[in-house]
C-alpha cells in the first residue's frame, strides 16, 4: 500500500509542476472578412470589408482589406464594384427594390458569399404631428415634453421596421445633456414587428430639422442587436449571413419625413 | 474458489460468536476472580459452572484475569475474560467454546471447524426462506448477498430484506453472508437449526462495522466503503461509511460516488452524477421508489440527500436491467431507513453548513418510524459558497442605472435571506409476517435569496424612487411513495407503489418599484427575468417477483407514469421566451430473467417497452447482461442495452441569470426522445483483500438536446422557443479502471477513468464537437488509514480540463443609426480546454462509544489542502481591442468541523 502513496503522491507533484508551466495561449482569430454592406433600394451601393482585430496583436490600427474583386449580382444584372483603396467598394449604380442579390469574392483562398432580399418602399407612411415644441424651466433647466406623436405606416406581415431619427442641422442647438457619449444627433428605437410606433419627445436632445427615417429590414439585420455574452459559457457566436466570412449583407428600403423641434 | 472462502473464514472468524450474544441464560451470579492466570480463570469456569473451553495451553499462557463477573452468561464470560488479549473464540449451538489466536491461520482454521455441524444431513433440497436484519437497530437490510458456500450460489435479498435460497442442498452446509458496511457472516445450518424454524423466516442478524476498533488486534475484519463486483457496472457504497471521508460541510453520497471510477468529479459546482460522460439527468435517481429531478442544495455544492436517512445507495453506471427505465444514462437506487425496531435512538450532527438530527424508534410491535430534518445556518462557510455560485461577487448594493441629471441624496437598506433545509419521514407497518407497508415522505428546498430594497429620497428630478430587486433562488423536491409488499409464498413476491414526485424551480431577478415624480405622478417599473420550472409526477408500479426454480428469477412488472412540466422564462413582465406547460403518459411493461446458464455463466435477460403518449409510440428496449466466472477469482462480464429517455432536463448557457437548467417534458417535434445504446465488457480479479476491476464502454446517443443562444437567427422572434432547441447525436466511450483494497488498516482504492464525449449538432456547429462534460482523463486515489479511534482518510482528484468555447477577434459594424456596435467572433464550439483540475482533501475522524452505545464522532476537514485555483469558467471583456481573460474559480482551500452523536 505504500508504494499506492508513492505513486499518488508522483501524480500530484507531476500535475503540479506542469499545471505551474502552462499557461493559455491566446486564440488567433480566424482569416474571416467581415461585410459591412447595406443595400438601400434605390441608392448607389457602398460596402466595407475589413479583417477582424485580434486580441494577440492590438498595434494594427488599419484594418480594411484592398485590392479585392467584387461582384453583386441579381438576376437581370452583374454589378462590379469599385475598390475605393480604403476598405470601400462602390458602385453608382441603383439597387432595385424587390430583388435578390448575392455578393461573391474570393479572399484568404475561399470565395466569400452572401444572399440578401431588398424589399420594396413602405406605403402611407404617415407621423401625427410635423413638429415638437420642447420648453425648458429657466430655474431648474429641465426641459418639459409633449405627448408623443404617432408614426404609422401600412406593414407587411413578417417585416422588420426600423425607425431612426437624424438630425440634419449644421450646428444642432442642443435641448440639455445627460453628458457623456449620449448626446448623439442619431436616435433609434429597436426593430420590431408592426405599423406604428410612438415618438417620444424624451429622445430628441437637440432642436431643429430632423428625418424621421422608417427603415423596412430584414431579419439579419435585426439579429445583429443580439449581445453575445462575456464568459466561456455564455458566448453566443454572433450572426452573420456571410458563408466563410462575418458580418452582414442585407437589403433594405427607406421612406424619409420631415420633423421639427422648436423651443 | 476454496482458497478465497478458507481466507474469507479465516478473516472474519471473529465476528460468527458476537450474533449469538445474550441467548444463554444468565448462570454466574457472582464471582471476583484477582489476577488469576486466563488458563486457570477458564478452568475454575469449567469446573464450577460445567463450561465447555477448548484452548491451546501454549497460546493463553500470558495471558491473566482480574474481574468482577457478576450476572454474566458463559458467552459474557468468555468474552471478558479474553477483553484485554488478542484472542478471539467461536461458540458452537452447543455452547461450546474454542479459543484461538487470530494470528495463527491453522488455530483458526481448527476452531472454524468446530463450528461446523459434524453428523448427518436431514433435509436435502430444500428452500430457506428469511431475513436480514441490522442486529442493532432491527432495520432489515435490502440487497444482502447470501451465498451457499460450498455451490457458490445463493440469493439476495429484496428491498424490504426477505430472501429465498433455492434448493439448499442440505441442512448442514455453509452460508456466507455479505454486505457493505456491515462485518461478513458464516452461518453454519445444522438440522436443529433448520427443524426450529417450521416454515418461518430464518433471521440473519448483522453487525455493522463501525469505526469504533475495541480491540488492539490488526485484523482484516472490516467491511469496505465501496463495493464493485457484484454486478456489471454496478457501485454501491456504505451511508455509514462515508463519515470518514473528507467533506466540505456536509457528508454526501453523492460526492462520495464522484470519487469512483467512471463518475466524474470535475464539476465541483454539481452533486450531480456525470456518470460515464453523460450529464446528471440521465442517472435516474429513485428514492423509495420515486423520481427525484433534481439532488442539489446550495447551487449543486452538495446533495440533497441526508445520509442519516439512508440505508442503502446503489449506482448503476450503464447497461442496467429491465426493471429500470425512463434514463438513458444510469440509476442510483436509494432505499430510506426504515427506523429502528428495538429502542429509540436519536442523532445529531453539526458542521460548519448544517445542523441535522433524525429520531428512529418502534411504534408497537408491528409498526418503525424514522424522521430526519436538516437546515443549513449561516456561517462564513455558506457564505462562501453561496457568493462564489449566486454570482453575487461583491457585497454592494448600488443604485440603478441610468441616473439622470444631478445628484441623487440615497440611503439603501440590504437584506439577505438564504437557507436549505430538507426532511425524510418514513413509517414501516408489518401487519403480518407476509405483509410490510412503507410510506416515505421526502421534502427539500433551497430559498438563496439575495433581495434588496433601495430607496433613493430627494433630489431635483425625482422626489422619490422606491425599487425593490428580487434575486430569488427558489428551488426544492417534494415526493412520497406508499408501498405494500406482500410475500404470496417462498417464491412469490408482489410490490404495489403509489407515488408522486414535484420539482419546483423559481428564479425570479426582477426588480419592482415606483417613481415618484416632482408633479406627483407615480411611474411603476417592473424588469428583469422570471424563471418557473415546475414538474409533477404520479406513478403507480406493479412488480412481480417470481423465484421460478433455483436457476431463474423472474421479475416482471407493469407501471404508469402521468407527467407534467412547465416551464415558463419571462423577460420584463411583458416578454415571455418560453413557455412550456406539457403533460403526458407513458405506460411501461416489462420482463426480466435473472438466469444461471452454465456452471459459471450468470445473466440477466429482459425486455422493456414503453408507450409515450406525446409521441403516440412505442418504445421496445431489450436488455441483457453477463457474467462468466473464469477462474474463482477471475469474472469476465458483458452487458447491452437499448435506453430512451422521455423527460430531460436541457441546459441554458447563462451564468449569471441563476438556474441554468429546465426540465422538459419529449415531444415530436423539437425535443425529441432521447436514447441510448449501451456495450458494454469487463473483467474483474478479486481476492480477499484487492479487487482490480476493469470495463470498457460505449454509448451511442441520439435524440440530445442542447438550448442555447449561440446561434441566434432571428433575435426578434425570441416568443418562438422552438428557434432555440438544437437536436444532435453523440458517443460516449471509455475505460474505467479500480484498483481496491477492500479490506485493512490502511484501504481504499486507486481509480483512473479515460473517456471522450464527441457530440454533433449540425444547427450548432458545423464540425463534431466535444461535450462540455468531456473529460479525458480523471484519476483519483482514496486513502483510509485508521490508526486507534482515528480515522484518517485523503482524496485526490485529478481530471483533464473540461472544453470551453473562447473569443478570436473583434470587429465592428456600423449600424443604420450611425453608432459602431462591437462584436466579438467566437471559436467553434468547445474548441479549447481549461486547465486540469486536481484538488487534495484530508480528513481526520476521531470516533468513540457513548455510555448507550450509540456512536461520537468528531471531524476535521481540509478541502483542498494545496489551494489549488480550480478554474470553473473564464470571463472575458474586450478593452481597446484586447482580450482580458479572467478565471473564475472555484473554492480555495477550506476547513471544516463535523461533530456527530448518537445516542445508540
Amino acid at each position: 500500500m505504500k508504494n499506492i502513496f508513492i505513486i499518488l503522491l508522483g501524480f500530484i507533484i507531476l500535475s503540479l509542476s506542469t499545471s505551474c508551466a502552462v499557461s493559455d495561449p491566446l486564440p488567433a482569430p480566424s482569416s474571416r472578412p467581415v461585410v459591412e454592406a447595406y443595400l438601400v433600394a434605390n441608392e448607389p451601393i457602398d460596402i466595407y470589408i475589413a479583417r477582424q482585430a485580434p486580441f494577440s496583436d492590438t498595434t494594427i490600427t488599419d484594418l480594411s482589406i484592398k485590392g479585392l474583386s467584387i461582384d453583386i449580382k441579381s438576376d437581370t444584372k452583374t454589378i462590379h464594384l469599385t475598390d475605393q483603396g480604403n476598405g470601400h467598394y462602390t458602385s453608382a449604380t441603383k439597387v432595385d427594390s424587390n430583388t435578390t442579390y448575392s455578393l461573391r469574392f474570393d479572399y484568404a483562398g475561399k470565395t466569400i458569399t452572401a444572399t440578401t432580399f431588398v424589399p420594396s418602399h413602405t406605403n402611407n407612411f404617415v407621423c401625427s404631428a410635423t413638429s415638437f415644441v420642447v420648453t425648458v424651466n429657466p430655474n431648474n433647466g429641465r426641459p418639459s415634453f409633449p405627448d408623443p406623436a404617432l408614426l404609422s405606416w401600412k406593414s407587411v406581415p413578417d417585416a422588420y421596421y426600423l425607425v431612426v431619427a437624424e438630425n440634419t442641422d449644421q450646428v444642432p442647438e442642443l435641448i440639455f445633456s445627460f453628458g457623456g457619449g449620449s448626446n448623439r444627433r442619431f436616435f433609434r428605437q429597436a426593430p420590431f414587428q408592426g405599423n406604428n410606433t410612438d415618438l417620444q419627445g424624451q429622445l430628441f436632445r437637440y432642436y431643429g430639422n430632423y428625418n424621421l427615417i422608417l427603415f423596412r429590414i430584414n431579419v439579419e439585420y435585426a439579429s445583429l442587436y443580439a449581445d453575445n455574452g462575456t464568459s466561456s459559457i455564455n458566448l453566443t457566436t454572433p450572426y452573420t449571413n456571410v458563408t466563410n466570412g462575418l458580418g452582414i449583407f442585407t437589403g433594405m428600403a427607406s421612406d424619409t419625413l420631415k420633423f421639427v423641434v422648436t423651443k | 474458489m476454496k482458497k478465497l472462502i478458507l481466507l474469507s473464514i479465516l478473516y472474519h472468524f471473529g465476528l460468527f460468536a458476537q450474533a449469538q450474544t445474550g441467548k444463554s441464560p444468565i448462570i454466574i451470579k457472582e464471582e471476583y476472580v484477582n489476577y488469576q492466570t486466563l488458563k486457570n480463570t477458564l478452568e475454575f469456569f469449567k469446573t464450577k459452572y460445567g463450561f465447555k473451553i477448548n484452548y491451546d495451553d501454549v497460546e493463553i499462557k500470558d495471558f491473566y484475569v482480574t474481574y468482577l463477573f457478576n450476572n454474566a452468561t458463559a458467552e459474557q464470560a468468555v468474552e471478558t475474560c479474553l477483553r484485554e488479549t488478542p484472542l478471539k473464540y467461536t461458540m458452537t449451538e452447543d455452547g461450546e467454546f474454542s479459543i484461538y489466536d487470530p494470528r495463527k491461520v491453522q488455530a483458526a482454521k481448527v476452531a472454524a471447524d468446530k463450528l461446523k455441524f459434524q453428523g448427518k444431513s436431514v433435509q436435502q433440497n430444500f428452500n430457506l426462506k428469511g431475513i436480514v436484519k441490522d442486529a442493532k437497530s432491527g432495520e432489515p437490510l435490502p440487497f444482502v448477498n447470501i451465498v451457499i458456500v460450498a455451490e457458490s450460489k445463493g440469493a439476495t435479498s429484496n428491498v424490504d430484506g426477505y430472501f429465498t435460497l433455492m434448493k439448499v442442498p442440505s441442512d448442514t452446509c455453509t452460508l456466507e453472508v455479505s454486505y457493505i458496511g456491515y462485518k461478513l457472516k458464516t452461518i453454519y445450518l445444522s438440522p436443529k437449526k433448520v427443524k426450529a424454524l417450521e416454515g418461518q423466516d430464518f433471521l440473519i442478524e448483522l453487525e455493522q462495522e463501525n469505526a469504533i476498533l475495541e480491540e488492539i488486534v490488526v485484523s482484516a475484519d472490516r467491511e469496505e466503503l465501496l463495493r464493485a463486483s457484484e454486478k456489471t457496472s454496478m457501485l454501491k457504497l456504505s451511508p455509514s461509511k462515508i463519515t470518514a471521508l473528507p467533506s466540505v460541510g456536509e457528508k454526501d453520497i453523492m460526492r462520495a460516488f464522484q470519487l469512483m471510477p467512471g463518475v466524474s468529479a470535475a464539476n465541483e459546482n454539481s452533486s450531480g452524477l456525470y456518470v460515464r460522460g453523460g450529464t446528471p439527468d440521465q442517472t435516474l435517481v429513485l428514492y423509495d421508489g420515486f423520481n427525484v429531478y433534481h439532488v442539489e442544495h446550495l447551487f449543486g455544492f452538495f446533495s440533497a440527500f441526508n445520509p442519516n436517512a439512508i440505508k442503502d445507495v446503489q449506482l448503476y453506471k450503464g447497461g442496467f436491467e429491465s426493471k429500470f427505465g425512463g434514463r438513458i444514462g444510469s440509476v442510483a437506487e436509494i432505499t430510506g431507513k426504515e427506523g429502528n425496531s428495538k429502542n429509540l435512538n436519536l442523532g445529531l450532527d453539526a458542521g460548519f453548513l448544517a445542523a441535522n438530527a433524525f429520531i428512529e424508534a418502534p411504534i408497537g410491535d408491528k409498526m418503525t418510524g424514522l424522521f430526519a430534518v436538516r437546515r443549513s445556518y449561516q456561517t462564513s462557510l455558506y457564505d462562501a459558497i453561496f457568493k462564489k455560485y449566486s454570482g453575487t461577487r461583491t457585497a454592494a448594493t448600488t443604485p440603478p442605472g441610468g441616473g439622470g441629471p444631478g445628484g441623487f441624496g440615497n440611503r439603501f437598506n440590504t437584506s439577505v435571506s438564504s437557507y436549505f433545509y430538507d426532511m425524510n419521514g418514513k413509517i414501516t407497518y408489518k401487519p403480518t409476517p407476509k405483509d410490510v407497508i412503507t410510506l416515505s415522505l421526502y421534502n427539500g428546498t433551497d430559498n438563496l435569496d439575495n433581495s434588496r430594497k433601495t430607496n433613493f429620497n430627494g433630489g431635483a428630478a425625482i422626489r422619490n424612487f422606491n425599487l425593490n430587486t428580487s434575486d430569488l433562488t427558489y428551488w426544492g423536491n417534494l415526493g412520497g411513495s406508499l408501498k405494500w409488499s406482500r410475500r404470496f409464498s417462498q417464491a412469490f413476491y408482489v410490490n404495489t407503489l403509489v407515488s408522486y414526485s414535484n420539482y419546483y424551480s423559481l428564479r425570479d431577478r426582477s426588480s419592482t418599484g415606483t417613481i415618484t415624480q416632482p408633479d406627483g405622478t407615480i411611474l411603476n417599473i417592473k424588469r428583469g427575468t422570471l424563471e418557473d420550472n415546475n414538474l409533477k409526477d404520479f406513478s403507480a408500479k406493479l412488480d412481480f417477483e417470481w423465484k421460478a426454480n433455483s436457476k431463474n428469477n423472474i421479475e416482471f412488472g407493469l407501471s404508469a407514469t402521468q407527467n407534467s412540466i412547465k416551464y415558463t422564462y419571462a423577460q420584463n413582465d411583458t416578454s415571455t421566451i418560453i413557455d412550456r406547460n406539457t403533460s403526458g403518459a407513458t405506460v411501461t411493461g416489462f420482463v426480466q430473467d435473472k438466469i444461471k446458464l452454465f456452471k459459471n455463466l450468470e445473466g440477466n435477460l429482459g425486455v422493456r417497452y414503453t408507450y409515450f403518449q406525446p409521441t403516440a409510440k412505442g418504445y421496445v428496449e431489450p436488455r441483457a447482461s453477463l457474467t462468466y466466472q473464469l477462474l474463482p477469482s477471475v469474472k469476465l462480464k458483458a452487458a447491452y442495452g437499448v435506453y430512451n429517455q422521455f423527460a430531460k432536463r436541457v441546459i441554458r448557457e447563462d451564468v449569471f441569470q441563476g438556474s441554468r437548467d429546465f426540465w422538459v417534458l419529449a415531444d415530436e417535434n423539437k425535443l425529441p426522445v432521447a436514447s441510448a445504446t449501451h456495450y458494454i465488457i469487463g473483467a474483474n480479479w478479486e481476492s480477499a483483500k484487492w479487487l482490480f476491476d476493469v470495463e470498457a464502454y460505449r454509448k451511442d446517443l441520439s435524440g440530445l438536446t442542447e438550448y442555447s443562444l449561440r446561434i441566434n437567427s432571428n433575435p426578434r422572434q425570441t416568443a418562438n422557443y422552438s428557434e432555440r432547441f438544437y437536436q444532435g447525436t453523440g458517443v460516449a466511450r471509455g475505460i474505467d479502471i479500480l484498483l481496491q483494497k477492500k479490506y485493512g488498516q490502511l484501504n481504499g482504492w486507486l481509480a483512473y477513468s479515460l473517456g471522450e464525449v464527441p457530440y454533433n449538432f449540425p444547427d450548432l456547429n458545423k464540425t463534431v464537437f466535444y461535450a462540455n462534460q468531456d473529460v479525458r482523463h480523471e484519476f483519483k486515489a482514496v486513502g483510509i488509514y485508521r490508526l486507534g479511534k482515528w480515522d484518517l482518510s485523503a482524496t485526490w482528484i485529478y481530471a483533464s480540463g473540461r472544453p470551453y468555447t473562447a473569443p478570436e477577434g473583434g470587429y465592428n459594424l456600423t449600424l443604420l443609426d450611425g453608432s459602431l456596435k462591437s462584436y466579438i467572433n467566437i471559436s467553434e464550439k468547445n474548441a479549447y480546454r481549461l486547465p486540469a483540475y486536481h484538488r487534495l482533501d484530508i480528513a481526520a475522524t476521531y470516533t468513540w462509544k457513548g455510555s448507550a452505545g450509540g456512536a461520537r464522532s468528531i471531524g476535521f476537514s481540509l478541502f483542498n489542502l494545496y489551494d489549488r485555483q480550480n478554474v470553473w469558467y473564464k470571463e472575458f471583456e474586450i478593452q481597446n481591442n484586447q482580450l482580458i481573460e479572467t478565471n473564475v474559480n472555484y473554492l480555495g482551500i477550506t476547513p471544516n468541523l463535523n461533530i456527530s452523536w448518537r445516542l445508540r
